[in-house]
């Protein structure tokens, strides 16, 4: 009999005499809940034995699997941040960084040539994650990766993962250091990385030739049908905004959350008006009994009941997917590096101080 | 020959197509075309919109929508609630209404709702703001709103999608300032205000185009200059005098009331000796300039913490039977206020709670006679009113008509201690003494109905509960005044009488101002409890 699989590669944890046992697995799935094979981690023999059986009773199966998944994600990942904190005097979030070449744009550029040598071949050309069997994860969104010190993280390179798929590479620090910036600069805010380009240039080109204008604004200049771009340096990542501009439509540009989510307030509809006109528009909001229109000239129509039957909802969001074609490589660099460089407040950090212990009244 | 009707038709048909031609490309050429919320709009008051935190420049927060009155504010339903995950403790923001849009702010952050079913249109969160105080609300003029942020920036935005058009700081949070009200707009300028731990504050104007600042006036007097002299030698930069609530604007007469501030710190008076200008007082304000023209003092050299941010409420009324534009204010101190607001002059003042027993009465010239003694001291002191006040920020409202100022009144008495504290410098919280007040009874809530140019009160109406609230009243033309009780109640009372027509249990306590708005022909009532938006409309309308 043939039967269809799940494939998923995912932390698993295990209850096991009273604590959590974790490992990443290779699982496959049948249809009816049960694991046909889990693979790839130094827990594979447990899973062989005894426990294995209580999670091919077809009953439990899917339940317990996903109560571990969510678990041991969570389990995971607080352990590790916590040990690290206590090894290194904290990092918080991903901010305080002890690498001394972080954010120095030589040592970036070359620890991407040495991950390109090194580390592409399992983690992706741009730190993006390999594709298929024993592949490395994606080191852009990997929150593990991002929480981590830079001690930690030389740590990793410089000793590897025991028991798992990635190997040590006993690099001269300086190599290590250099790779560190570079990992940083792939989660880092795209104008922390200050871009090479003609920024000049590239604000000609949102404003004119790009017609980025038309939908989206930058300090109150521009149009309504798109998202606001005034805090998008500050606000993204440089492969987020990378993404929206030349794959829109793909998972990535929807995961950036700039359009295509419908829960975003960014989803394309055509408004029927009751004088025969036909309105590009967003959809603000929109639920069985209610929908918010905002209009191409920046009207908004608030539709009740039979009036929401006016607005047609599009396949596609009205963000142009042939920017590829229409700008040369650079004139999209310099428009990178204007949209890179756009932040609400000066990027040199907030003025504000800590809580205060005063109420005015 | 072409009969000469028919030619003119002709003309008149060419001449509006070119125009037409000319309409139409000005359309497509020109940014979007929509309705502009103009200063005048603002003047004019509320209606079917409400433009501004106190509804109109006048502070009366009185609506002329009749639609829900006395004969049938029993039906009053909700028609929807928004909670507001992410807000300050307590969400103490007045709702605008422009158009049937409704902006509402949370601690850093506004949002545009849908006024009629709730649904949200767009929110803005402030970015990187690393304090979180309550806001009281927006301010709304052209194709804009701005809110001000915990750190004291001020924030524009386009308002029909949210983006951002710039965010201005106006004081340094690093010093300890941080913001709170509602912007006010005047002309072109926003005026904004602040509050702070020790420094002293000001009233600012900015650019409604750029958020550059016009002029700044600050509550304390600098070297050298006017009424410095009442601080003693306290240093220059300290003493305070916040400006936390939205100020007042007379259009004719072209001055803007701003109501200030306790001076710091606040209940030790002795490293400040003298009346401590311009605490505890309305300062009148050339809006071009920033100039004062002039400020009257409700209470010198203050020690129990009552500041006088309570609302300035303009009005025209006779006064012993002259006609007269009067400022009348309920104060925190316990009395209630009449001033000529073209010159400051002290009119009438009256208490306006039972319980007021730090002072004989007011003299002819408008300051308090004080009895000796009621200082905070070692061994305690008991003072009535108490430190919350008489009443605080809690909007009074006014119906024009009938006459009667609407207050929420607090009885209340403590004992206010004083006790040897260590000298700290501002931005640390200090308010001079180590114990600051012990309460002496619970206390209790009354809204009460002054007459606005005696200061007679005609009714008063009990507010029972636990006195955490820190709600205000609206008046409306369908003879109804709302206000909150202190269990959670939002009631409607008949404005002439008093009686109680109608209430209903919000759940959490209630931190803000009732307003009202008409959207389709149908009125609406909205107002916040805990950090929760709920609006009302006549059940089965």
């Amino acid at each position: 009999m043939e039967r269809a699989v799940l494939r998923q590669t995912n932390t698993l944890c295990l209850w096991d005499a009273g604590s959590f046992r974790i490992g990443d697995f290779r699982l496959e799935f049948a249809e009816d809940g049960a694991i046909i094979s889990a693979s790839r981690t130094k827990f594979t023999e447990r899973l062989r034995g005894e426990r294995m059986g209580i999670l091919r009773r077809p009953k439990f199966t899917a339940a317990i699997a996903a109560l571990c998944l969510a678990a041991g994600v969570t389990v995971a990942a607080q352990q590790r941040a916590r040990g690290e904190r206590r090894a290194n005097g904290g990092r918080a979030g991903a901010s305080a960084a002890s690498n001394p070449l972080d954010g120095n744009p030589a040592a970036i550029a070359a620890g991407q040539t040495r991950f390109r040598e090194t580390c592409a071949i399992c983690h992706g050309a741009n730190g993006e994650g390999g594709q298929g069997e024993g592949q490395g994860p994606n080191l852009i969104t990997n929150s593990d990766v991002r929480r981590a010190s830079d001690e930690a993280l030389s740590k990793v390179v410089h000793d590897g993962i025991p028991a798992t798929a990635m190997p040590a590479f006993p690099l001269p620090q300086t190599q290590i250091q250099q790779l560190v910036a570079y990992l940083r600069s792939l989660s880092a805010t795209a104008i922390s990385l200050h871009l090479p380009g003609d920024v000049a240039a590239g604000r000609a080109i949102f404003f004119g030739k790009g017609q980025c204008s038309q939908c989206h604004m930058i300090r109150g200049e521009g149009g309504f049908l798109g998202p606001d771009l005034t805090n998008i340096g500050a606000a993204r990542r440089l492969d987020q905004i990378h993404d929206a501009l030349l794959k829109t439509g793909s998972d990535a540009s929807n995961k950036a959350d700039l359009y295509g989510d419908p829960m975003a307030g960014y989803r394309a509809v055509i408004l029927h008006t009751p004088d025969g006109k036909e309105l590009r528009g967003v959809a603000k909001n929109y639920t069985n009994y209610s929908m918010q229109v905002l209009d191409a000239a920046g009207h908004l129509h608030l539709l009740r009941g039979e009036e929401m039957s006016r607005a047609a909802f599009q396949p596609k969001s009205w963000m142009p997917d042939d920017y590829q074609k229409v700008l040369t490589e650079k004139e999209i660099q310099d428009l990178l590096a204007f949209l890179s460089r756009q932040s609400v407040r000066p990027p040199e950090g907030p003025t504000s101080a800590a809580p205060q212990p005063e109420e005015e009244d | 020959m072409i009969p000469k009707r028919a030619k003119r038709r002709d003309e008149v048909r060419g001449a509006t197509r070119r125009l037409w031609i000319t309409a139409t490309l000005a359309i497509l050429l020109a940014p979007a075309a929509m309705a502009q919320v103009r200063p005048q709009d603002l003047a004019s008051g509320p209606g079917n919109n409400w433009l501004t935190y106190l509804g109109d420049y006048a502070a009366h927060r009185f609506s002329p929508l009749t639609q829900i009155n006395t004969t049938n504010v029993s039906r009053l339903a909700p028609v929807w609630v928004r909670h507001n995950d992410g807000d300050a403790d307590r969400a103490e923001s007045v709702p605008l209404v422009y158009d049937g849009v409704m902006y509402a702010t949370k601690s850093n952050g506004i949002y545009a709702l849908d006024a009629v079913t709730g649904r949200e249109i767009w929110h803005y969160d402030a970015v990187s703001v690393r304090t979180k105080h309550r806001n009281r609300g927006a301010a709304i003029l052209g194709d804009r709103v701005y809110f001000e942020t915990s750190d004291c920036h001020l924030v524009a935005l386009q308002r029909m999608n949210g983006a951002v058009i710039w965010d201005h700081a106006f004081a340094p949070a690093g010093k300890g300032y941080f913001c709170t009200p509602a912007p006010l707009v005047v002309k072109n300028e926003i005026l904004v205000g602040v509050a702070s731990s020790g420094y002293r504050c000001y009233v600012a104007a900015l650019s409604a185009d750029t958020g550059k600042e016009n002029w700044r006036f600050w509550t304390i007097p600098g070297k050298g200059e006017f009424g410095r002299d009442t601080w003693g030698t306290f240093p220059d930069d300290w003493g305070e005098v916040p400006t936390w609530m939205t100020g007042s604007y007379d259009p004719e007469l072209n001055l803007v009331y701003w109501t200030t501030g306790n001076p710091w710190p606040d209940l030790n008076g002795e490293e400040r000796p003298g009346i401590n200008l311009y605490s505890d007082c309305v300062v009148a304000l050339d809006p071009e300039t920033g100039k004062l023209k002039w400020y009257f003092q409700f209470t010198q050299h203050d020690t129990h913490d009552w500041d006088a941010n309570e609302t300035a409420v303009l009005l025209d009324a006779d006064f012993q039977g002259k006609p007269r534009k009067l400022l009348v204010q309920a104060n925190r101190n316990g009395y209630y206020y009449v001033l000529d607001r073209t010159n400051g002059k002290f009119l009438l003042a009256k208490p306006f709670i039972k319980d007021l027993n730090w002072s004989k009465g007011i003299d002819a010239n408008g300051k308090p006679i004080v009895i000796p003694g009621m200082e905070p001291s070692p061994a305690g002191v008991k003072v009535c009113p108490s430190l919350k006040g008489a009443t605080n920020w809690w909007a009074p409202s006014i119906d024009p008509k009938i006459g009667l100022l609407y207050v929420v009144s607090l009885e209340r008495c403590e004992i206010f201690y004083s006790s040897k504290q260590n000298h700290r410098p501002p931005n640390v919280g200090y308010y001079g003494t180590n114990h600051v007040a012990e309460r002496t009874d619970p206390g209790e809530f009354y809204l009460r109905a002054i007459n606005a140019t005696t200061g007679d009160i005609r009714w008063e109406y009990p507010l029972p509960g636990p006195v955490y609230m820190w709600a205000g009243t609206m008046a409306t033309a369908g003879g109804l005044v709302f206000t909150a009780d202190a269990d959670d109640d939002l009631v409607a009372l008949d404005a002439k009488t008093g009686k109680d027509l109608w209430h209903f249990y919000m759940g959490s306590t209630l931190y803000s101002n009732p307003m009202t708005f008409r959207v389709n022909g149908k009125q609406y009532i909205s107002m916040t409890a805990g950090t929760n938006l709920f609006t009302f409309a006549l059940f089965g309308q």
